[in-house]
C-alpha cells in the first residue's frame, strides 16, 4: 500500500497551491479529529493547508459540505463568488460528486476534485478502546462499506493523489443475501428489532449526500403531516422505507448514514438491498458517469413494472 | 452499615420485589439499552446510547386520549391515560446519570409542575452502580461537572462491584426498603469488603483523564452573542439530533395530536433544539435560522440560561454527545474555545480604544 503520509504530504501541495494562486474559494479536506474520526476542514488560506491530513481514519464523506454549499442562498448583500470549491475525495466519495453533477446539483466548473486512490479505511467503531493514532486498516479494522468496494481509483478527478490501484472485487451483493434469505416473517422480526431502537436523530439524513430536498416529508406540517412527530415503530418503519426508496439507484454506499447512527441500525442493509434491486430491474448504476441520465428523472417504457397493479 | 450481595442472589432478589417494575441495561445488538430486566446487569455495560431519563420522561408519552362525537366535527371525552401504580426500580444507573435525574426533579418542579415526569420520579427507586469494568471510559468528564463516578447524588443505594459481589450501601429510606425486601439476599459486609470498596472507588476516579475548566465560561458567552466564532464551531454540524437527544440532561418536548379516524391522543415527543423546525414560528419567521444559532444555542442552554434560572449547569460530564457526534464536534473544547475568543476580542476591544485615542 502506498504511504498514507506521501498522500498527505501530496495533498497538502495541492491544497496550498490552489489556494496561493486563488483559483478556488477554499478548499474542503480532512483534518485530525478528536478519537478515530477525521474532522471536515475548510481550508480558507494556503498557509493552513498543512492542516489537512489524509490516513485510514479519513472515513467520512466530505461531499455533503460541497453539496450544501451549492444550495446556499447568499446571505443579505453577499456576492456570489464564481470561483471553485475544492474537495478532497476518496473513490467512494468521488461517485457522489458525479451522482450530485449527473442530478444538476453540482456543477462541475464549480468544484476542483482532489482525488485519492483508496484501498480501504478503518471504522470507527471498530476502533473504540484502541489506541488512537494513526490506524492501519486490516481485517478487524476494515470499514464494512470497504470490503464490498469495486472503486479504488477515483472519478472526475482534477488532481489524482496515489498510484492507480486495480479493481479487484466483484460485487456479488454477499451482503444482503442474509436478509434475501429470510422469510418475510423472519425480515418483519428482524428490522422490527432494528427500527425500534430508532431515536429520529435524522442523523442518517443529515448526513446523506443526497438527501437534499428543500423541505423533507418528514419536516412537514403543512398541509398536512405525512409522518407523527412520535417516536414509535410504525413511524421509524415510514421513515426509513421512505428514505430508502428516495436513495434507491441513487446511493453510491458512502456508508454515512450506517456510520452516524448513534443506535447501530444496520441502515446500509436496506440501501444495498435497492442498489441491487434498481441495477437487476433498471440497469441503473448510481455513480457510474455522469453522463448517465438520473435515476429519477428518467424511464424506459421497457422498465419492470411487477409492483404496480 | 453496609451490607453485599452476591451477584448469584440478583435474580432472587429480583424475583422478591413483586411491587416493582425492574428496569436495568441490556445490550441490545451491541447497543446498551434500559428495559424491563428480571437479572442482574450484564458484565462490562457502559453508559447506554440513550440515557435513562427516559425511564421517567420517555421519548414518546401520550398525555391524554380523546374520540369524535357523534357529529364528526369535534373531539370528545378527553381523558388522561391510566397511570400505573406499580413502584419502579433502576437497577443500574451510572452515577452521572442519576445525578442527571436530580437536574430534571429541578426542571420539572421549577415553574410548573410536571405530573407525568414526577409521577414516575416518586415512584422510583434507583440503584446506582460505580463505575467499573470499562467505564469510566475515555469520554468520561464528571468530576469536571462536580460529580464522581461513584458520585450518590440522586440515588437511593450505591452499589460497588466487588468480583463475585456487589459492596451495598442503602442511602435513603428507598433505599432501606430495597434491603428489607431483599432479606436474606443480602448479606452484611465486612471490614475487608468495605476497604476493598474504597478501593474500586479510588481507582475509578484515577481512570478519568479527561478535564473541563468551566470555570468562566458562562462569563464569556455574556460577551459573544453576535460573535463570528459560532461560524466557525457549527461550520461541521449536520443538524441531527443526537447531541441532545442522548443528553441526560436535555429536557425539550413537543407535543402533537395524533388523530386516526374517530380517535385521538395527545402525545408529547422529545425534541431537538439542533432541528430548523425546533424554533420555527407560526408566521414562517424563524429566529434560529441557521446551524450556527442552533449550536450557539446549546452552548448557552446548558453553560448560562440554566444556570441564570436554576444555579446548575446542563452538562454531568458523561460524554455522549462527544462520543456520537458525527462530525467530532466536542463540547468540551466549543466551550473552553469560547474563553480564547472572548479573551481575544477584549483584547482587540482594548487596542481599538487605544488606537482611537
Amino acid at each position: 500500500m502506498p504511504d498514507a503520509s506521501a498522500k498527505e504530504a501530496q495533498v497538502r501541495d495541492i491544497a496550498r497551491r490552489w489556494l496561493a494562486s486563488g483559483e478556488v474559494r477554499y478548499v474542503i479536506g480532512y483534518a485530525a479529529g478528536r478519537g478515530n474520526v477525521a474532522r471536515a476542514a475548510f481550508v480558507r488560506r494556503a498557509g493552513d493547508a498543512d492542516r489537512l491530513i489524509w490516513n485510514p481514519t479519513c472515513v467520512n464523506n466530505l461531499t455533503l459540505f460541497l453539496r450544501e454549499e451549492m444550495l446556499r442562498k447568499l446571505a443579505k448583500g453577499e456576492k456570489p463568488d464564481p470561483r471553485p470549491i475544492g474537495i478532497v475525495v476518496k473513490p467512494c466519495d468521488s461517485k457522489t460528486v458525479v451522482e450530485l453533477v449527473k442530478e444538476h446539483i453540482v456543477d462541475p466548473a464549480r468544484v476542483r476534485v482532489i482525488g485519492l486512490t483508496c484501498e480501504g479505511v478503518c471504522d470507527p467503531k471498530k476502533l473504540v478502546g484502541t489506541e488512537v493514532g494513526p490506524h492501519a486498516v486490516t481485517a478487524d479494522t476494515i470499514a464494512d462499506k470497504c470490503t464490498v468496494c469495486r472503486l479504488h481509483n477515483p472519478l472526475m478527478a482534477d488532481e489524482v493523489v496515489g498510484d492507480e490501484v486495480p479493481e479487484t472485487v466483484e460485487d456479488d451483493y454477499s451482503d444482503v443475501a442474509e436478509i434475501e434469505a429470510m422469510s418475510p416473517e423472519e425480515r418483519w422480526a428482524y428490522w422490527e428489532r432494528q427500527l425500534s431502537r430508532c431515536v429520529r436523530c435524522y442523523g442518517c439524513r443529515e448526513v446523506c449526500p443526497l438527501c437534499y430536498c428543500a423541505e423533507c416529508v418528514f419536516d412537514r406540517e403543512k398541509p398536512y403531516r405525512w409522518n407523527e412527530r412520535t417516536v414509535q415503530l410504525p413511524e421509524n418503519l415510514w421513515y426509513h422505507a421512505v428514505r430508502a426508496m428516495h436513495l434507491a439507484g441513487r446511493c453510491i454506499d458512502c456508508g454515512e448514514c450506517e456510520r452516524v447512527c448513534p443506535m447501530d441500525i444496520p441502515i446500509r442493509k436496506l440501501n444495498r438491498y435497492l442498489e441491487k434491486k434498481a441495477k437487476e430491474r433498471y440497469g441503473v448504476e448510481a455513480g457510474r458517469s455522469a453522463e448517465d441520465a438520473p435515476t429519477f428523472g428518467s424511464c424506459d417504457v421497457d422498465d419492470p413494472e411487477e409492483f404496480i397493479w | 452499615m453496609a451490607n453485599t450481595i452476591r451477584k448469584d442472589r440478583i435474580a432472587q432478589l429480583v424475583s422478591r420485589l413483586t411491587d416493582y417494575d425492574v428496569y436495568g441495561p441490556v445490550e441490545e445488538d451491541g447497543v446498551f439499552l434500559y428495559r424491563r430486566v428480571t437479572g442482574p446487569p450484564p458484565p462490562g455495560f457502559t453508559n447506554s446510547r440513550v440515557p435513562p431519563k427516559s425511564i421517567f420522561f420517555p421519548q414518546t408519552e401520550t398525555m391524554m386520549e380523546f374520540e369524535k362525537d357523534g357529529t364528526g366535527h369535534r373531539f370528545v371525552g378527553a381523558r388522561e391515560p391510566e397511570r400505573a401504580a406499580r413502584k419502579i426500580l433502576l437497577l443500574g444507573g451510572r452515577p452521572c446519570d442519576v445525578r442527571a435525574a436530580t437536574f430534571l426533579d429541578r426542571l420539572f418542579t421549577w415553574d410548573y409542575i410536571d405530573p407525568y415526569y414526577v409521577d414516575k420520579r416518586e415512584r422510583a427507586t434507583v440503584i446506582s452502580f460505580t463505575c467499573t469494568g470499562p467505564m469510566p471510559n475515555e469520554q468520561c468528564f464528571c468530576p469536571s461537572m462536580d460529580g464522581s463516578p461513584s458520585g450518590t447524588e440522586g440515588a437511593d443505594m450505591l452499589w460497588t462491584d466487588l468480583g463475585d459481589s456487589y459492596y451495598v450501601e442503602a442511602l435513603t429510606p428507598k433505599g432501606e426498603a430495597i434491603l428489607s425486601a431483599g432479606g436474606d439476599a443480602f448479606g452484611k459486609a465486612g471490614k475487608k469488603d468495605a476497604g476493598a470498596a474504597k478501593e474500586v472507588k479510588a481507582a475509578a476516579d484515577e481512570r478519568i483523564t479527561r478535564r473541563f475548566d468551566r470555570e468562566g465560561v458562562a462569563a464569556a458567552l455574556e460577551c459573544l452573542f453576535d460573535d463570528p466564532y459560532w461560524d466557525t464551531v457549527s461550520e461541521p454540524c449536520l443538524g441531527c439530533g443526537i447531541c441532545t437527544l442522548l443528553c441526560p440532561t436535555c429536557h425539550c418536548f413537543d407535543i402533537n395530536d395524533v388523530v386516526r379516524k374517530g380517535e385521538g391522543r395527545r402525545e408529547r415527543t422529545w425534541d431537538t433544539c439542533q432541528a430548523a423546525y425546533y424554533s420555527l414560528h407560526a408566521s414562517g419567521h424563524n429566529p434560529r435560522p441557521g446551524k450556527k444559532h442552533r449550536q450557539r444555542n446549546r452552548l448557552y442552554h446548558k453553560f448560562l440560561y440554566i444556570d441564570r434560572n436554576l444555579g446548575i449547569v446542563g452538562c454531568v460530564g458523561c460524554g455522549r454527545c462527544i462520543a456520537n457526534c458525527p462530525v467530532n464536534i466536542d463540547i468540551i473544547e466549543v466551550a473552553e474555545g469560547t474563553k480564547t475568543c472572548a479573551e481575544a476580542r477584549r483584547e482587540g476591544a482594548g487596542a481599538d480604544a487605544k488606537g482611537a485615542a
